[in-house]
């Protein structure tokens, strides 16, 4: 809004989000590798994202690019092995979650930041109520008796419009429709008052009245910061603060939500929105196909991973990987030929 | 509630079961060769006419085979099971007997495998393609892979002949002690209810080896199972979810790993009774064990056909009842199938 933002780094080690706020959570140069029968998978590369408080970013790519693998990467939550994190630093609220202990972990994960997750049937346990699950962990962390836990869950289930919450309380995962199911997630999520949501996908297997129910739900909490994955551009179009697109494994351009929308400069950016004529058409709301496959993760060329598919691809992108760079005003991209033009229509 | 509802529907379907049990054991006992009569009335009755009527009469030995089930069932419904021509008893009397010697050595063989096999299974998953795994998977497959009769010999061989650590094969008891009391006929929890530590300690020593080698197929089966479903269960989503919460890492094994993990191997668990009261007759016959498997074995031999009939009805039930059983634990831990799917 006002002028250019500081973008320089803080009194403390942390950097300030584009418009100039103390980030409530930043990841910074993640690594990620999977060992997989085909060698080492380099499944996130040198991601780096912060969001302020209050703040929706959304993060968009194909599938497979890394988004679900740098989200649970970052809470520590991937299962090693496979996977490993080879670098990178994640903050929350100002505390750095790789230099934790387990306990710690657990004392900052569903109380300052929690989790949504996309299949609300698996992402429960069949075998437990769904109060039990909601409280759970808030149990833990404030030390509830069984009676305040499931009266929190009662509260939290009220709270994400849930019909019948007292009974619902008692009933189990499969009992619940869909829909109900994952307003129970996100009762379950915000059941510890996070100041970060991190929702992976969590409307995609949900039908488009359901989905439009959940996204408003979750735009009615206005101080939360949220990070959302999807594949449904529409979605992201009226929800995000921001965007950033993932290709296989990096960021390759995040921006404010209507600049990525009307002046995408990421060829692969360009592409997957090339084919979106009305954002709001709920049949053509997914990214697009683009001819070509992405890179194996296992033997990722040096230079640019979009090379075999790109239409403006030079020589020098074979090269080296290109950083992201300012390509506007809180806006980056991380393409040579896209930096060129920045530079002179600057 | 889901449950009883659950329970009582699952109870009465087994009542069909056991009656067409009855009706098929019925049929194949009426077609074993031999003259029956003949050896349960003995060399002088059975050649008396007299008695050989008196007796038709009876059982209706004369009348066509569904007028003889029925008269079998309304004896049945009273305790009575008929005549052993070998022990010249009643072979209800024999069972009395003879069963609790195998339900002990079953749930001993229960215990050593389930216990035995979980744990294993559990450490198998937890290190999963590292030694400990590698360890298990072979103890796994050497010990359901190794035949009953095979195994017995040679824990006999290692045990009592060489290192003289376990009895040998003389069957419940030392020859110096007494068996405790009659309460349950398990010798060891009757002595353990009398205060006779000593016989218990002898009763479990000589049930020790014979258990193992009963339950050494189950043992190797639940602990594959167990890390099977355990290693499952570890890479479940509701995991991440439940560690996404920040809960305590006891509520993670106690609530979210070991109970999944543990409702497939029930269903194991309830099949290993089937097939524990099977592989009896092999344990007992080399361990000399007085149960119902070795009865079976002696009537068998002996064209006992009402013995015969009474092992194949006795343990037909005790299948059918563990089988709604092993249902309703199953409902009772997982709400899926009590609250219907
Ligand atoms: N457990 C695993 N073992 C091996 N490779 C994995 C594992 N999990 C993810 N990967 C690889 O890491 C890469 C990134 O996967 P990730 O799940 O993060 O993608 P995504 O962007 O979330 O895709 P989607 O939109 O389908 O959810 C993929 O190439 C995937 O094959
Ligand atoms: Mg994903």
């Amino acid at each position: 809004m006002s002028t250019t933002p500081p973008l320089t780094t803080g009194p403390e080690t942390t950097t300030l989000t584009p418009t100039g706020v103390k980030p409530i959570f930043e990841v910074d140069d993640l690594q990620v590798e999977f060992r997989t029968n085909a060698g080492v998978a380099k499944a996130v590369n040198h991601v780096g994202f912060s969001v302020a408080p209050g703040e929706c970013l959304a993060i968009v790519g194909e599938s497979g690019s890394g988004k679900t693998a740098t989200l649970l990467a970052a809470l520590r939550l991937l299962p090693t092995p496979p996977s490993r994190t080879t670098g990178g630093r994640v903050l929350v609220d100002g505390v750095d979650l790789f230099s934790l202990s387990r306990k710690e972990l657990r004392d900052v994960l569903g109380r300052d930041i929690s989790m949504v997750f996309q299949d609300s049937l698996s992402a429960f346990n069949p075998i437990l109520t769904v109060g039990r699950q909601i409280s759970e962990g808030v149990r833990r962390h404030r030390g509830l008796s069984k009676k305040q836990a499931r009266a929190l869950s009662i509260e939290m289930l009220e709270r994400v419009g849930v019909p019948d919450p007292q009974q619902r309380v008692d009933q189990y995962p499969h009992q619940l429709s869909g829909g109900m199911r994952q307003r129970a997630m996100i009762a379950m999520a915000l059941a510890g008052e996070p100041k970060v949501l991190i929702a992976d996908e969590p409307t995609t297997a949900l039908d488009v009245t359901v989905q439009a129910q959940i996204l408003e739900l979750v735009r009615s909490f206005q101080d939360l910061s949220i990070v959302w994955v999807s594949h449904d551009l529409g979605v992201v179009a009226g929800l995000a603060d921001r965007v950033a697109v993932m290709y296989a494994g990096s960021i390759i351009e995040q921006g404010p939500v209507r600049e990525i929308f009307h002046d995408p400069r990421h060829p692969y950016t360009r592409a997957l929105l090339g084919s979106v004529p009305r954002l709001r058409d709920p049949d053509r709301n997914d990214l697009v196909s683009i001819p070509g496959l992405p890179p194996s993760l296992v033997d990722l060329p040096p230079g640019c991973p979009f090379y075999a598919r790109c239409d403006v691809r030079e020589d020098r992108c074979l090269s080296r990987m290109p950083e992201l760079v300012d390509v506007a005003p809180r806006h980056q991209a991380a393409c040579f030929v896209a930096a060129d033009e920045a530079r002179t229509h600057a | 509630m889901g449950l009883v509802r659950f329970a009582a529907r699952r109870l009465l379907l087994a009542l069909p079961t056991l009656l067409g049990l009855l009706v098929v054991a019925f049929v194949l006992a009426n077609y074993l060769p031999g003259d029956p009569l003949a050896r349960l009335l003995g060399d002088v009755g059975g050649s008396d006419p007299v008695a050989r009527a008196a007796y038709e009469k009876e059982w209706g030995l004369d009348a066509p085979i569904y007028e003889r089930f029925w008269v079998y069932l309304q004896h049945l419904v009273t305790g009575d099971m008929g005549q052993s021509t070998l022990t010249r008893r009643g072979v209800a009397d024999d069972l009395l007997e003879f069963f609790p010697a195998t339900v002990e050595l079953a749930l001993a063989a229960i215990v050593v495998a389930g216990v035995l096999g979980l744990v294993l299974g559990s450490v198998a998953a937890f290190y999963h393609n590292k030694w400990p795994d590698l360890v298990v998977r072979t103890i796994a497959l050497v010990a359901s892979g190794v035949p009953v009769f095979w195994l017995g010999i040679i824990g006999l061989q290692v045990f009592y002949l060489r290192f003289d650590v376990l009895p040998g094969p003389e069957g419940r008891l030392g020859r110096d002690f007494e068996p405790p009391t009659h309460i349950t006929g398990l010798y060891t929890f009757d002595a353990l209810i009398t205060g006779d530590f000593g016989t218990m300690w002898d009763a479990m020593r000589h049930l020790l080896l014979p258990a193992f080698v009963l339950g050494s197929f189950f043992l190797g089966l639940l602990a594959r199972m167990t890390r099977a479903s355990m290693l499952e269960v570890l890479r479940a989503p509701h995991l991440v979810t439940a560690r996404s919460k920040g809960v305590s890492a006891r509520t993670l094994l106690q609530f979210h790993i070991l109970p999944n993990a543990l409702i497939p191997t029930v269903t194991v668990l309830g099949l290993a009774i089937g097939g524990l009261l099977a592989g009896a007759v092999l344990t007992e016959t080399v361990f000399s064990w007085p149960g119902i498997g070795r009865y079976a074995v002696d009537a068998a031999k002996a064209l006992d056909y009402q013995a015969i009939l009474g092992v194949t009805v006795l343990i037909g039930a005790v299948y059918v009842v563990t089988n709604a059983v092993v249902d309703i634990v199953y409902a009772a831990l997982d709400p899926r199938i009590r609250l219907g799917e």
